[in-house]
């Protein structure tokens, strides 16, 4: 399904062959020593950090086809976030359509939804203002805030589209629209970021 | 790096109890079966309330136990049992998968339904029997009323109280149902499946299997027995040209007539010989009817049918008819007819020998001045037990839709009954 668009790399810590890198891939941890690599201007070099993370029961794996209503996909990198104050933790997967294009697909035991960024430049209501129940009108869709945390990374496996390192930490809301809509907005120092998506039920999540 | 595994048992903070842990980190409450507390899962099992002088209801599975449904690992990490307005109790485990998350078995009257929730935002009507979409099928809305929360044990991904109040509406789609909660906070969908209950008491590893249950659940669907289906299908085939067979045999079936004749009172008191009469055909089926005048009395009528001075066959018949009027309204009983059928083996000619009694009535020692007429036919054939085998196809082909629409009442009487109330 891939479209490799770096030409075969080698792992510049192990020498072990990287995966077909996606052409919007900016990181990868290396399947054989899990160093985490840079990939820039069609060159892979090592970020000199080791990233594990301990296996825990998913319907998703990297590599695997999946379907889900009209959606075929394939994961191809993950991030582990864990939210609050150790509260929980939930997964983040960068998936690749058949279609070519890429989505998220986070998933927090068994909840998953499927997310795409926007590009949005209107206005966001900051952090600071949201409060649990507040009705917010974003994208054209009346939503209303169900969840305020702060997310850390704990962990990435695969592939990535951005630069994500363990101990980074972003700000989040959720927030639920009408018929199985949600909106995340990620807060980060100097950027506002706003995914649209809807919610998937797990059953329907089927391999490919 | 964090290793995400949950502890695995805690002691409850208010009475000491061990409680075993089977859920995942979206567990906020714990809640103690000893005790009665509601400790948060999020403040180090902090105790948020607590409710005294609960009442363990008998439940058929324990929290702990793991089972499979729909083909997916399923721990029973939390039990709420919850009583409508007329006091009428249900169950529902809190269930947990870590790859499917966290959903719900519900028990009712021995039936278990696995739910789950929705974010489809669904237009419910709250009128019964109107419908509603949703997931793609369509809703009939069955019933609306108010849970209250009676009974809370072991791990929920909310905090549940004693008291609690939820206004439901559910609508159905065998085997499914969809439901509206209401609290005084929020509004949540769930979508259901009817299960087996048999199928989810091995899931679960129960060994001694409760009988099933005799009620029909809102949403169990109803399952044809195969048998039934065929017999009814090929009975509906049948069953229309057995009735154009019989009622085509009883037009045109009479045969041909023999013999049409009246004797008189004496002639039947004394005995008489019929005139002749000349059988055609061999093995024929002879039908002979008599008929008769009489009023509120009976006779009977013992004939022998005579081959020269042989009787080759002889047959006994009687008429008995009684009428009148009671309290404004009139009856009767009986008939002023009557019809036997015999066989001749071989065609010839022959005569019938008569002799009756009775006659008398009930308010009278003479016998009534009322003959009897006698007619014979050849060569008949009887149409009743055509019309007994059409009335059989008729039975067996309207068998499996009855069955069908039994089902259906027993399905809906519940919640009939409580607006008949």
């Amino acid at each position: 399904m891939s479209s490799p668009n770096i030409s075969d790399t080698n792992c510049p810590s192990c020498g072990a062959a990287t995966p077909p890198l996606l052409k919007h891939s900016k990181l990868a941890v290396c399947a054989y020593c899990n160093s985490t690599l840079f990939i820039e201007d069609a060159q892979v070099a090592s970020a000199g950090e080791k990233s594990v993370l301990t296996e825990i029961p998913s319907i998703l794996r990297l590599g695997q086809q999946f379907q889900v209503g009209n959606w075929i996909f394939e994961p191809v990198g993950r991030i582990r976030y864990e939210y609050g104050a150790s509260e929980g933790y939930w997964d983040e997967w960068w998936v690749q359509l058949s279609t070519g294009s890429t989505k998220w697909i986070s998933n927090d035991e068994g909840e998953y939804v499927i997310e795409n960024e926007v590009d949005f430049d209107g206005e966001v209501p900051a952090y600071e203002q949201l409060e649990i129940g507040a009705s917010i009108q974003l994208l054209g869709k009346d939503l209303r805030v169900t969840e305020i945390n702060h997310a850390t990374c704990i962990g990435i496996e695969g592939q990535l589209p951005e630069i994500v390192n363990p101990g980074d930490t972003h700000r989040y809301a959720h927030l639920e629209g009408q018929n199985s809509e949600l909106v995340t907005t990620e807060y980060e120092e100097d950027a506002i970021f706003v995914f649209e998506g809807v919610w998937l039920d797990p059953f329907e999540i089927k391999v490919a | 790096m964090n290793d995400p595994t949950p502890a695995r048992a805690v002691n409850c903070t208010q009475c000491g109890a061990p409680l075993k842990l089977h859920g995942g980190h979206r567990v906020r409450s714990l809640n103690c079966g000893f005790c009665g507390a509601v400790l948060d899962a999020k403040s180090e099992y902090a105790v948020v309330k607590q409710f005294t002088d609960l009442h363990r209801p008998q439940m058929p599975l324990e929290l702990g136990m793991q089972g499979r449904i729909k083909g997916i690992e399923f721990t029973i990490i939390g039990v709420v049992q919850y009583r409508d307005s007329e006091g009428y109790p249900w169950l529902e485990y809190q269930i947990f998968s870590p790859t499917h998350g966290y959903h719900w078995l519900v028990f009712s009257d021995g039936h278990f339904v696995f739910s789950r929730r929705v974010r489809e935002i669904v237009d419910v009507s709250l009128i019964q029997k109107t419908t509603f979409k949703a997931k793609g099928m369509t809703f009939k809305v069955y019933e609306s009323y108010t849970a209250s929360v009676y009974f809370v044990e072991g791990e929920l991904t909310y905090v549940a109280e004693v008291g609690n109040r939820i206004a439901v509406t559910e609508g159905i789609c065998p085997p499914y149902n969809f439901s509206r909660e209401r609290s005084d906070t929020e509004e949540e969908f769930q979508f259901g499946e009817y299960l087996d209950a048999n199928g989810v008491y091995r899931a679960f590893g129960v060994r001694k299997i409760p009988r099933p249950p005799r009620s029909v659940h809102a949403c169990q669907p109803y399952v044809a027995k195969p048998a039934s289906v065929s017999l009814s299908r090929m009975a509906r085939w049948f069953a229309i040209p057995t009735i154009l067979i019989a009622i085509g045999i009883m037009v045109f079936g009479g045969g041909s007539r023999l013999l049409d004749r009246e004797f008189n009172l004496q002639q039947i008191l004394d005995g008489t010989y019929s005139e002749e009469f000349t059988v055609s055909g061999k093995d024929s089926m002879m039908a002979l009817k008599l008929s008769s005048n009489l009023s509120n009395a009976w006779s009977w009528y013992d004939i022998s049918v005579v081959q020269g001075e042989q009787p080759v066959a002889s047959l006994s018949k009687g008429i008995s008819y009684y009428h009148g009027v009671e309290g404004g309204e009139s009856w009767s009983e009986g008939s002023q007819s009557a019809r036997a059928y015999f066989t001749l083996a071989d065609p010839g000619t022959y005569r019938f020998y008569i002799e009756g009694t009775g006659g008398t009535g009930a308010n009278s020692n003479q016998p009534q001045n009322r003959g009897v007429r006698f007619q014979l036919y050849e060569d008949v054939i009887v149409s009743r037990y055509f019309f007994i085998l059409a009335l059989i196809f008729l039975a067996a082909s309207v068998w499996e839709p009855l069955s069908r629409y039994r089902f259906e009442a027993r399905r809906w009487a519940p919640v009939l009954e409580d607006d008949d109330e």
